[in-house]
This record gives structure tokens, C-alpha cells and sequence, in this order.
């Protein structure tokens, strides 16, 4: 399950915490999930579900250091880059919850009531999340 | 069909996610030490690689072998401070009238203290305004302490609200003033008053308000108004009773039928409380705003001063209380107490509860999931760090929290406010406050909102902007893990400010760095600096970290060697630049 799952799981976790704390946080959640794998339908979105919730549930000062490091990170480090270094920093702002959402819709196409079901919260708070952070983008953007 | 925004985000994602590090090993149920030393050498390794990245696009970052520090020198055992004794609170001016006038012969001064024993209280008035009068206004009341004595012998009824039976007491008189008592309450902590509060009740609900009581030192009642009927608004925004508070008086002889009149100056606005017993009427005193009510015992109420408040109450009519209160003067204490031959009151310490009543939530909805509400603190507070405080304890209780911002502008607002979207479950306001003990809340509206931008609103479902009523943060933040160890790394504090308020800025934040033990070293530069910048001298680490806690600053930016004219000394872990401007 780790072969399958580790390099997607860590690449998402980039997004919601930062490079720096990405690998920490797969392996922590994995250890949290590896008991409960077995009567799992979707392993996958356990598994993503897992690191979110790992994610979101760090220390505030943890936290912080993640915030600090991703919005350190994320507009320069990229050497390569394609993207808009605007549209990276506007990302980089969002909450944890709104970058989790906007990686699902825009990464996957999953529509809200998937990602919902993934994260498990609520169809309306996901296309709430989404709305918002739409918003700021489209700012970032213009 | 892709839009731009769609092919402009994944773009971004995409640039983002190859910064991603390969995967661990499987991970093994080991300590979570261990994971935590292994996940050290990755991070270390990410961070190496950023450096050349970052020295690839010409932006220079050095590192450098450091020895491991020395462990930092236990604290020594202090005994703890006696608290001191607080004074308490007394108007700044006192009321007189001129010799020549008859009203004043005959007329005794006095003083009158709030109870020093009684609990702790706040109050709030709403009221609809029609035209230039406030009419059915209600007073909201909240307690630390249970005070069911205050209507011991009062005629009782139950009322019966959103399947809620409440206890409604009655005081009689003209008019008669009624009090509700709100539910899910510890004991009597939350009282609504007024003519007919039922009927405000009925359309506000029964979970338009919280009341929280600070545990913390100076801790105090605050009520936050989540909503109001329409037509409804806040006319005394929530205004504690300082326990032990003292009012100075002046007692006038009657003219023809009446009992006199009593002039009072006090710490406390009375606009609340007069509201909820009749309507008012805007009136000028002497170039100065106030409320006349028209009622029985015709009184008048205004401010006179930044913490006093003067009433005129009593009077026959609302005309004679009008003249007495343009013609009162006010002076100073001493000179007070000598012209009416009124003895020192000496002070009386304020009393604290012995047990604080717990936050009071008189709400009936079921609460929302605090981590499906994003929540964007913004600081107006004037005071560096407090946005980053909040944010963090508000992580802690489980908030999606946005990273914190400072006000545009530099604006500062006195009172901290909560402004939520209409689409979100406005229960989840009530566990907000239990960590943000904000004023009060309000939806945002198409309206400007001082010291935020209409973006900045749009950002999060809740953006709370802290005014300087919150500047003491507080709240119960966190206990931080990334203490510094005093003595073993040095900050270089770089002077880029070109202005007088700048440079208090530097000023200010050095001694608060040096209060938490940072070594520093300082230097000047000329080169502009738009904004703080704190550039750490190779990987970052917990004492990086917790100066950036320390000065407010969101993000760490590359050390920029030509912002000094001579070498940075070999020593340096860190330099922090200064502008003018806060980040």
C-alpha cells in the first residue's frame, strides 16, 4: 500500500503543508491508518482523508512553521516554474481546508460531492471553500 | 471547457507538487522521536536543496556549521508577587453648578460606589431608531456570578419561547421593566431587560448573543450580538460594570412638586439602561450629544469626558433637566470634594469572585464543525503579533484558519469585530467567541469595513479584525514549542526605518525582543526596505521561528547581503530589517 500510494500522498501533502514537513506528515498518517487499512472499501481516499485530518491536526506553533515555510517556498523554489508566481502565492494563502478542495477540483476533477465524501464534510462547505478561494485566485490572477 | 483560472491554478499545483521530496521509507511504528530525527535529515536535505535552488536564481543564501547549542539554563524559582492592589475606577471629572445659580444652594455632594463584592458585569443596548429618537430599546446583561438576589421578591410569569420556557421578572413602576432570563446559563449569569423584551426575544431568537467571562488577568464580561431584528441596532456596543467602580453625585433641591433632582457622573454609559425603559430623544448639551428621555423621572444622559459619563435624572420635566445640564460644570476631583464638603472615600479594592461562572452561550442551535468555518484574522490592534496569537489559538480549537494580515492602512479600530458571511451556520459564531472574546459580530455587507478590503472579507468565511479592546490577547494561546535558548544565537537588527513613528516601531520591537531574552546586535542601512523582513543566515530552525512569532512577521525572506555596507559578522544567525511599514 505504501509503494502504491506514498509519492501521490506526498506530493499532496506539499500542498497543505510544505515540502519541508510533507514526508513527516504522509509517514504519520500512514502509521495512524495502517490498523484500520484492512476493512477499507477505498484505500486511497482513506489515505488522503488520513493525511488531512494529520495535516489539519498538527500544533499550532507546527503549524505556523508550515505556514511560514510553504509561503517561503512555494513563489521562489521552483527554478523551472511555468506558473504564475502571483497565482503560486495566492495558493500558498489559502487555508489548509481551501488548498485541500482546490487540489481535488482542479488536480482530479472530482465534483464536490466526492470530495466531500473524502474529506468528510459537508457538499455545501466544500463548494463554500471552493467559492471562496475561487475567488481569490481569480484576484491573483487579474 | 478549461478557463483561464482552471489552466492558471493547475499550473500552479503542478509547480507546487514537484517541489514535493521523494517518500520516506515505509514507515515503521516506532517512537514518534524517532520519526521525527529521521524526518530531520529529509528536511534537512529539502532545505539544502531550496539553497541552491534559490542560489541558482541569484538570490544569495549562506549556511553554515553550527554546533549544537547548549541547553538552555533551568529558571530559577521566584517567589510570586503579591497582586497589587487596584484602584478603583472613578470618573475623570466631577459635576458643579455655578455659585450664582439658586440650584446650587442647598446642593450636597457624594460619593457611591458599585458593590466591590458584587460580580463582575457587562452590558449591551439595541434599539431601533426612528428618526432622531431610539424606541423599544432592551438592555442585554451578562454576569460572571449568578445575582438571583436582584429579583428576589419580584412577580414571576414563564414565557414561552422557541420551545423554551423562560422565567420573566417583573419590576413594577412606570414603566415597568421587564427581565427575561436567558437560557443555558450557569445559574442567573444572562439577562435581557427592557419594556418588552418577550417580543424581542421572539423575533431575535434566543441565540442572538454570547456572553464570555476572561479567566485571565483583568479578566472581564464581554457580550458579543451575533444578530438583531431588522431595524434593530447596537446603541452601546458591550461596556463592562468595573466592580468597585465609584460615581460621584450631586443631589439638587426640589422645585415646586418634585423630589430633586440627582446629577451623577459615573464610568459607565447609562444610555443602555435608560434606552430600555423608554424611548429617547437625541438632544445637544451645550455642543455635545446626548439622550433625553421624556419619561417618568425625565432624565438626560451624555458623555463628558473619554471614561465619564454624566446623567441628570429626576428632573419634572425634560426641559428643567435639559437646563440643569447645560448648565452643570465640570471640575476636577479635589476641588470637588472641597466645594461640596465631601470626605475622601479612600479605596475600597475591588472584591474579584471567588469562583468565575464559566463562558455563558445561551444558544439552542445545534453547534457547526469549527473546521469547516475558515477564519481570517486580520490585526488592527496596533499591536505587532496579536493577529498570529489569535490565529493560532483558534487553530488550536480547531479553526481552518487563513494566514494572519495587518490592517490596510495601518488602520486601528477600538473595538475587535467578527464579520461572517451569510452562508455559514452562524452557531459556529458562539464557539468562535468562547476563543475571541470580539465585541461583537455582523454579516457582512456591500458597506466598508474599517482597516479590511472588500478581498480580504471575501478571503475566509469569518474575518475577525482585532482592535486594540483585544490588543492583550486575551486568549488562551498555545504553549509554544519553539522556546529560544537566551545566549546561544544572535539576531542582527537592522534600523531600515526613515520616520519618526518607524523608528518607535524599531524601538519598540528591540525591547520586546530583548524582554524574551533574543541576543541582539544592531546596525543601520540606507536601502529601502518596503516592508519587515526577517532573513535567517542558512536552515531555519525553532529560534528562527519563534523571532518571527516574537515580531509578527508571516514568512522568511533571503538574506540580501547588500543591504549592509560592511560584511555581516560571522556570528549573525538571523537579520531582521526594520522598515517603516509593518509587514
Amino acid at each position: 500500500v505504501w509503494r502504491d500510494h506514498a509519492q501521490e500522498l506526498v506530493r499532496y501533502a506539499t500542498l497543505l503543508v510544505g515540502p519541508a514537513d510533507a514526508s513527516d506528515v504522509v509517514s504519520a498518517a500512514f502509521l495512524r491508518a495502517t490498523d484500520r487499512l484492512a476493512g477499507v472499501d477505498n484505500v486511497r481516499g482513506y489515505l488522503f482523508r488520513a493525511v488531512t485530518t494529520t495535516a489539519i491536526d498538527q500544533t499550532r506553533s507546527t503549524r505556523r512553521r508550515q505556514t511560514r515555510e510553504l509561503r517561503a517556498a512555494l513563489p521562489e523554489a521552483t527554478i523551472d516554474a511555468r506558473s504564475d508566481p502571483d497565482v503560486r502565492r495566492a495558493v500558498a494563502s489559502l487555508s489548509v481546508q481551501q488548498r485541500a478542495v482546490v487540489y481535488f477540483t482542479f488536480w482530479h476533477d472530482l465534483p464536490a460531492d466526492d470530495i466531500a465524501a473524502l474529506l468528510g464534510i459537508a457538499p455545501a462547505t466544500v463548494r463554500r471553500h471552493l467559492g471562496r478561494a475561487r475567488l481569490h485566485l481569480r484576484k491573483a490572477l487579474t | 471547457m478549461s478557463t483561464a483560472l482552471d489552466d492558471a491554478v493547475r499550473d500552479a499545483l503542478s509547480d507546487i507538487l514537484d517541489l514535493a521530496p521523494p517518500p520516506a521509507d515505509q514507515p515503521t511504528d516506532t517512537p514518534l522521536v524517532e520519526q521525527r530525527e529521521a524526518g530531520q535529515g529529509l528536511l534537512l536535505a529539502v532545505a539544502a536543496t531550496l539553497v541552491v535552488i534559490a542560489g541558482t536564481v541569484g538570490l544569495l543564501a549562506v549556511t553554515r556549521d553550527r554546533s549544537k547549542p547548549e541547553p538552555a539554563p533551568q529558571p530559577v524559582a521566584t517567589q510570586p508577587a503579591e497582586p497589587p492592589v487596584a484602584s478603583p475606577p472613578a470618573p475623570e471629572l466631577f459635576p458643579s453648578l455655578p455659585d450664582s445659580g439658586s440650584r446650587n444652594q442647598g446642593a450636597t455632594g457624594s460619593y457611591s460606589q458599585i458593590d466591590p463584592a458584587s460580580s463582575p458585569q457587562a452590558s449591551v443596548g439595541i434599539a431601533r431608531r426612528d428618526g432622531d429618537r431610539l424606541v423599544e430599546g432592551i438592555t442585554i446583561t451578562a454576569y460572571a456570578q449568578p445575582r438571583t438576589e436582584l429579583f428576589d421578591g419580584l412577580a414571576v410569569t414563564q414565557v414561552n419561547l422557541d420551545g423554551v420556557t423562560l422565567d420573566a421578572y417583573t419590576e413594577p413602576g412606570d414603566p415597568a421593566i421587564t427581565s427575561v432570563i436567558m437560557p443555558d446559563t450557569v445559574g442567573l449569569a444572562s439577562v435581557v431587560s427592557g419594556r418588552d423584551p418577550v417580543a424581542f426575544l421572539d423575533a431575535a431568537g434566543l441565540d442572538f448573543f454570547a456572553a464570555k467571562y476572561g479567566t485571565g488577568p483583568g479578566g472581564q464580561v464581554v457580550i458579543t450580538v451575533f444578530s438583531r431584528p431588522d431595524g434593530f441596532q447596537e446603541i452601546q456596543g458591550s461596556t463592562p460594570l468595573a466592580v468597585g467602580a465609584r460615581e460621584a453625585s450631586l443631589q439638587l433641591p426640589s422645585v415646586g412638586n418634585g423630589d430633586g433632582v440627582l446629577v451623577t457622573v459615573g464610568v459607565h454609559p447609562e444610555t443602555a439602561t435608560h434606552a430600555a425603559a423608554g424611548p429617547l430623544t437625541s438632544v445637544d448639551i451645550n455642543g455635545i450629544a446626548g439622550w433625553a428621555s421624556d419619561g417618568p423621572g425625565h432624565s438626560v444622559t451624555w458623555q463628558v469626558e473619554t471614561h465619564t459619563w454624566a446623567t441628570v435624572a429626576g428632573a419634572t420635566t425634560t426641559e428643567e433637566a435639559l437646563t440643569i445640564a447645560r448648565d452643570l460644570e465640570f471640575i476636577d476631583e479635589t476641588t470637588w470634594r472641597d466645594r461640596y464638603d465631601v470626605a475622601d472615600p479612600g479605596i475600597a479594592p475591588a472584591t474579584p469572585p471567588a469562583t468565575p461562572a464559566t463562558a455563558t452561550t445561551p444558544t439552542t442551535t445545534t453547534r457547526a464543525d469549527a473546521n469547516a468555518v475558515s477564519v481570517l484574522v486580520v490585526n488592527a490592534s496596533g499591536v505587532p503579533g496579536v493577529a498570529g496569537s489569535l490565529t493560532g489559538a483558534l487553530q488550536q480549537a480547531g479553526f481552518d484558519t487563513l494566514g494572519p494580515l495587518n490592517a490596510i492602512d495601518r488602520t486601528q479600530v477600538d473595538q475587535s469585530v467578527a464579520y461572517y458571511h451569510d452562508d455559514i451556520d452562524t452557531g459556529i459564531l458562539d464557539d468562535l467567541v468562547e476563543v475571541a472574546p470580539v465585541a461583537r459580530a455582523e454579516q457582512i455587507t456591500d458597506q466598508p469595513t474599517p482597516g479590511v478590503t472588500g478581498d480580504m472579507l471575501e478571503r475566509a468565511d469569518v474575518a475577525v479584525i482585532i482592535g486594540r479592546d483585544l490588543a492583550a490577547a486575551p486568549w488562551n494561546e498555545p504553549p509554544s514549542t519553539t522556546a529560544a535558548s537566551p545566549g546561544t544565537e544572535i539576531l542582527y537588527l537592522l534600523d531600515a526605518t526613515t520616520t519618526a513613528q518607524g523608528h518607535a516601531r524599531f524601538t519598540a520591537l528591540e525591547a520586546r525582543l530583548q524582554a524574551d531574552g533574543i541576543t541582539i546586535r544592531t546596525s543601520a542601512t540606507t536601502r529601502p526596505v518596503e516592508t519587515d523582513l526577517l532573513m535567517p543566515i542558512g536552515e531555519t530552525n525553532d529560534w528562527t521561528h519563534h523571532v518571527a512569532d516574537l515580531a509578527g512577521i508571516g514568512g522568511f525572506d533571503t538574506w540580501t547581503p547588500n543591504l549592509l555596507d560592511h560584511d555581516l559578522p560571522d556570528d549573525i544567525n538571523a537579520v531582521l530589517a526594520i522598515s517603516d511599514h509593518p509587514n
